[in-house]
């Protein structure tokens, strides 16, 4: 398993086998405990469960690309639209 | 300076790509001066360098004269946009006028605003898009000199108008005919346009591409992908992008998409191309998201994930119940997880006060506080090194 380091917002779980389905939707099946002192002076410690939010696959990588940065051969791209080129 | 394909795209654009010239400040009776960085159009014989834009609803090309009325009032403008450029292979200057028919109101009912496109044609294209419903009693003309030419509005209705001089070059004779100018966009019959995604690395699990297009008649687009920039494969739409399994490290994908007309008034369109990419350790993982005020940057010891057995489903079934801990060792501790910030610090303090007391009681003064003699010392944590 791994984390988020900089909020504590986020935990992913590896398996060994690729996960098909329903990676979404699956909060209430999970839980989360962590040990935390109580926040008063001298608080104690005790564990504390979580309430997940929600879960997701991970979605990989996502880009929509700049038109205006492609390598352009007879078109022009305009408020980004790609199009023909003026003869 | 914006290129567009045809007239409808710099219709369309609005004011993304415009200048403004007056900005949200109200202008009566006056006149703005705005130089339009132009050396192609005339009217009524005269250069037009500057336009003059009128509070009433007014504009003059080249000259502090009324020439094209739009609901010519005591109204008040507020806005003014510039913008020059071309549509295909001819040359613009677009004018916006936003303000409202009456000068003394800001409602609905009497907002106006309109653009104004100056051609290379020698043609002036007026596309009254807001038209107001109250205060509706202005002129409506081209005065060229002697010569005035009126055209029709309703209000409320929304109208174009495209006003033609007999001679383009000095910019006199006009005539006006509803709708838009015949702009007659010369393409090229073929083109093609190449886009790379670097940095990829991975084994493609699952891929895909999407665009949208516009293909008028006697038109063709294709979109192919390659992974060398040699050999492309054609994709679809909406279908994938790149095969399963294929492996990349630190490739670049690239992607050609390709254009042709039969009539070089037309031509196809793409935007919004995006891709998305899914490796196969991705598809090996799911992510739990905490509430935001549950997060657990104040975890002292071991974090425990518990799973009791939902409808997650694994390669081989459904995944069962399961209990795992692990250490969470490099979590940026905070005191309180509620805190932005959490500070910590020691403090003590000895000293002698001095009773406080008000030398003056007058009721416009709140008071005198005089403190003396008092002496502190202690141990501060820097902030910075929390």
């Amino acid at each position: 398993m791994s984390w988020t380091k900089a909020d504590g917002a986020k935990i992913k779980i590896t398996f060994d086998r690729p996960i098909v389905s329903g990676q979404a939707g699956q909060q209430s099946f999970f839980t989360v405990t962590v040990p935390e002192y109580t926040f008063v002076p001298g608080g104690t410690l005790q564990n504390v469960t979580k309430t997940v939010k929600s879960t997701y696959a991970l979605a990989g990588v996502q880009q929509t690309l700049d038109l205006s940065a492609g390598t352009l051969t007879d078109t022009a791209v305009s408020n980004g639209v790609l199009s023909l080129g003026g003869a | 300076m914006a290129n567009y394909a045809n007239l409808q795209a710099a219709i369309d654009a609005g004011i993304t790509n415009m200048t403004a010239k007056r900005n949200n400040s109200k202008n009566d009776d006056n006149t703005d001066t705005i130089a339009t960085g132009i050396t192609w159009f005339y009217f009524n014989s005269v250069q037009v360098t500057n336009l003059y834009v009128s509070g009433n609803s007014w504009i003059g090309f080249g000259a502090s004269s009324e020439h094209l009325k739009v609901n010519r009032r005591d109204a008040a403008v507020w806005y003014e946009y510039t913008e020059t450029g071309t549509i295909g292979t001819y040359k613009f200057l677009k004018l916006r006028w936003v303000g409202y028919s009456h000068f003394n109101y800001t409602d609905d009912v009497h907002l106006q605003q309109y653009d104004v496109f100056v051609l290379d044609t020698g043609q002036i294209y007026l596309n009254w898009f807001d038209v107001p419903t109250a205060s509706f009693d202005g002129v409506n003309a081209l005065v060229c000199g002697s010569n005035t030419t009126s055209f029709a509005a309703t209000a409320g209705a929304v109208c174009e108008y495209t006003f033609t001089p007999s001679d383009a070059a000095t910019g006199t004779g006009w005539s006006v005919a509803s709708g838009r100018p015949n702009l007659v966009v010369d393409h090229k019959t073929s083109g093609s346009a190449i886009f790379t995604a670097t940095g990829i690395t991975g084994t493609m699990a699952a891929s895909s591409i999407g665009w949208t297009e516009s293909k008028p008649d006697g038109t063709t687009l294709t979109v192919s992908v390659s992974t060398d920039g040699t050999n492309y494969s054609s994709v679809t739409n909406g279908g994938a992008l790149l095969m399963a399994g294929t492996v990349l490290d630190n490739a670049t994908i690239y992607i050609k998409v390709e254009m042709a007309t039969t009539d070089a008034t037309v031509t196809p369109t793409l935007s919004n191309l995006s891709i998305s990419l899914q490796s196969a350790e991705d598809r090996y993982s799911i992510v739990l998201e905490m509430q935001p005020l549950e997060r657990f940057e104040s975890a002292a010891g071991n974090i425990t994930v518990a799973y009791a057995g939902g409808s997650l489903m694994g390669e081989g079934g459904p995944v069962a119940a399961f209990t795992q801990s692990f250490s969470p060792s490099d979590l940026a501790y905070k005191g309180d997880q509620n805190d932005a910030e959490h500070i910590e610090m020691s403090v003590t303090a000895t000293g002698t006060l001095t009773r406080i007391y008000y030398i003056d009681m007058a009721p416009q003064d709140m008071g005198h506080i005089e403190i003396s003699s008092i002496t502190a010392t202690g141990t501060l944590t820097n902030v910075n090194d929390l």
